[in-house]
């Protein structure tokens, strides 16, 4: 697959469906919501106006999502926590993709006692839930700062993708323009750099898409556990934790979830439009 | 046979090990130690900590505390719990039943509705009624775990008060119930939290049924039963389905760290008081020797169900069998 020739019929295959370009539109408002976050809400995320009178409000006029516990601004915080959740996201899927890509392309091209030791580490550390790895991680960490967060859930998410890499990058090898290069004389860093990485493009487009929708959740769910950024920087897992009682104070509970659900909803339909453009003999997961 | 059984069992271990050494090391190379928040940088706490991290051996070199973390190990010790001031060992005699309580139950029905929910969706393959469905099922499936229990807490407990809102036990009454009564009540506490578990996995287990069985039924032995009388839910039951059986227990061993991951989550919600949230607190309060424990026996937990869903395989597919 030479992701580099077919990308403009893919994009066109993308364009065309009519999900593809919904899930487009959620991810673009969400970041643009997340980078204008200041200027969307009247208020601070941490400003506390009145510490009585003004704490668990539902909904109103003044504050369109209520206020949480301490009378903060939901609105402003679900605004400020979509810039941690997404740029978290985004950040330790970034560190995962690398390492993915390093070890996986490495591992399948050079083959060797490399290939036997990388992927034996990554059968061992996949056989394991991915959050006892973070819940080991983060035993060694008193309070995370948004870096440690990304490092932590980019640090347990490279094996799965150099798996994916891996089976590729050893396709590609047998491949013969592949073959070409190194019959002319090529050195095999010079191979794998210029003719097998752009080759893997596409399933590391779409590998990447998922990541993004199994990482929101994750880092959601660490911030109700407790174990996410620290506060005040809110997640929209951590304002969900503050609902003390989440029937009562739904709000609370409400327009976080909404907006973890809408993003996953969105990033994962982005992903298997991608697949099934990318590789069009595969029947897409139901 | 035997070897298949003995390769499955060296990796299983190996794993096991590779995870709680790396476990040990991450948490004692880590700066500070357990008591950082207990004893503040003040003028008594600095010799206090000294004395404490003397006390418990974390002032000796990492290989040497590993050594005699193993020696421990090998003996039956899992050291004492530095928050609950008590050996680990009674502390997970009582929380690790609990989640096995909770999965235990759990995956049966997740695995049962999953397989029917699959099985229907392939036999009823472009169906409205299977379209839609198969939406539902993406729909849930984009629900963190956590939200779909929450969900299930606020409607069903806190709203409608149909089944009690936390924990395994009425914290008054139990004491004073008859043994039968004692145990309907473990039962009303563990419906909400088993039925988080179960929707999810029953959701994915269908997701992965449906394209197995989709990948079988187009296969000759499947119009050759038909050919020779057999109903066609009889050709999908006794022909297809059986052939689509060994995939599900490779998918049921892939299953099991997020039905983990999912235990943690649930116990978490409805306050249960399982290893999951053992683990939390642990981690919370940096009880070193806890989080360590919890972590050997959910690695030992998800190693044994693994080698458990392979041999499952094996037994259904003679194939896989011969290629080890």
């Amino acid at each position: 697959m030479t992701g580099a020739r077919r990308s403009p019929a893919v994009w066109t295959q993308v364009w065309r469906a009519p999900s593809a370009i919904a899930s487009i539109l959620v991810l673009v408002t969400f970041v643009a919501a997340a980078l204008a976050a200041p200027l969307l809400s009247n208020y601070d995320y941490r400003e506390q106006p009145s510490a009585d009178a003004g704490k668990n409000q539902p909904p109103s006029r003044e504050h369109p999502f209520g206020t949480d516990h301490l009378s903060r601004d939901v609105l402003a915080r679900v605004l400020r926590g979509a810039r941690t959740s997404l740029g978290v996201g985004a950040a330790s899927v970034l560190v995962a993709v690398t390492l993915g890509v390093l070890v996986g392309a490495t591992a399948g091209f050079a083959g060797g006692w490399f290939d036997a030791v990388a992927m034996r580490c990554v059968d061992a550390l996949m056989s394991v839930p991915r959050l006892l790895l973070l819940v080991v991680l983060r035993a060694s960490i008193g309070a995370p700062t948004t870096l440690d967060v990304i490092l932590l859930l980019g640090l347990t998410g490279w094996p799965a993708m150099s798996r994916i890499v891996r089976a590729e990058a050893r396709t590609l090898r047998e491949r013969e323009f592949v073959l070409a290069a190194k019959a002319s004389g090529a050195t095999g860093a010079r191979t794998l750099l210029r003719h097998v990485l752009p080759g893997l493009a596409g399933p590391v487009v779409v590998a990447t898409t998922l990541a993004l929708a199994t990482v929101i959740p994750l880092e959601a769910g660490l911030a109700y556990l407790g174990l996410g950024v620290a506060p005040p920087a809110p997640s929209w897992g951590s304002i969900i934790l503050d609902a003390d009682r989440p029937a009562e104070t739904w709000w609370l509970v409400l327009f976080p979830a909404v907006a973890i659900i809408t993003i996953v909803l969105a990033v994962n339909t982005l992903g298997d439009r991608l697949r099934d453009a990318l590789s069009p003999r595969e029947e897409s997961a139901p | 046979m035997r070897r298949f059984l003995l390769t499955r069992a060296v990796h299983a271990a190996s794993v096991i090990a590779i995870v709680v050494t790396l476990a040990f090391v991450m948490i004692h190379l880590a700066p500070g130690d357990p008591f950082l928040a207990q004893m503040p940088e003040s003028d008594g706490g600095v010799a206090a900590r000294e004395q404490l991290r003397h006390q418990w051996g974390y002032d000796q070199p990492l290989p040497v505390q590993y050594a005699k973390w193993i020696g421990n190990l090998a003996s039956g010790s899992l050291g004492t719990s530095h928050s609950q001031g008590r050996p680990v060992a009674d502390v997970l005699r009582e929380t690790l039943p609990r989640t096995l309580l909770l999965m235990g139950v759990a995956l049966p029905f997740g695995l049962i509705a999953g397989v029917v929910l699959g099985t229907w969706q392939a036999a009823r393959r472009g169906s409205t009624a299977e379209r839609a469905s198969s939406a539902f099922s993406m729909m849930l499936l984009s629900i963190p775990e956590f939200l779909f229990a929450l969900a299930l807490l606020s409607v069903f407990a806190l709203r409608l008060r149909w089944f009690p809102v936390s924990g395994m036990t009425d914290d008054v009454l139990h004491a004073g119930m008859s043994p039968v009564a004692q145990a309907l009540d473990v039962v009303r506490h563990l419906v909400l939290p088993v039925t988080s578990l179960a929707v999810l996995t029953a959701v994915a287990i269908a997701r992965y049924q449906r394209a197995a069985l989709l990948a079988v039924l187009p296969e000759e032995f499947v119009a050759a039963a038909r050919a020779r009388g057999a109903t066609p839910l009889n050709a999908l039951v006794r022909h297809a389905l059986r052939n689509a059986l060994s995939p599900l227990t490779a998918i049921l061993g892939l299953l099991l760290p997020s039905l983990f991951a999912g235990a943690v989550f649930a116990e978490s919600v409805f306050s249960w008081p399982g290893m999951g949230r053992m683990m939390v607190q642990a981690v919370n309060g940096r009880d070193y020797p806890l989080v360590l424990a919890g972590v050997i026996c959910s690695s030992v937990l998800v190693a044994l169900g693994s080698m458990v869903a392979d041999l499952l395989g094996a037994i259904a597919d003679p194939r896989i069998r011969s290629s080890t």
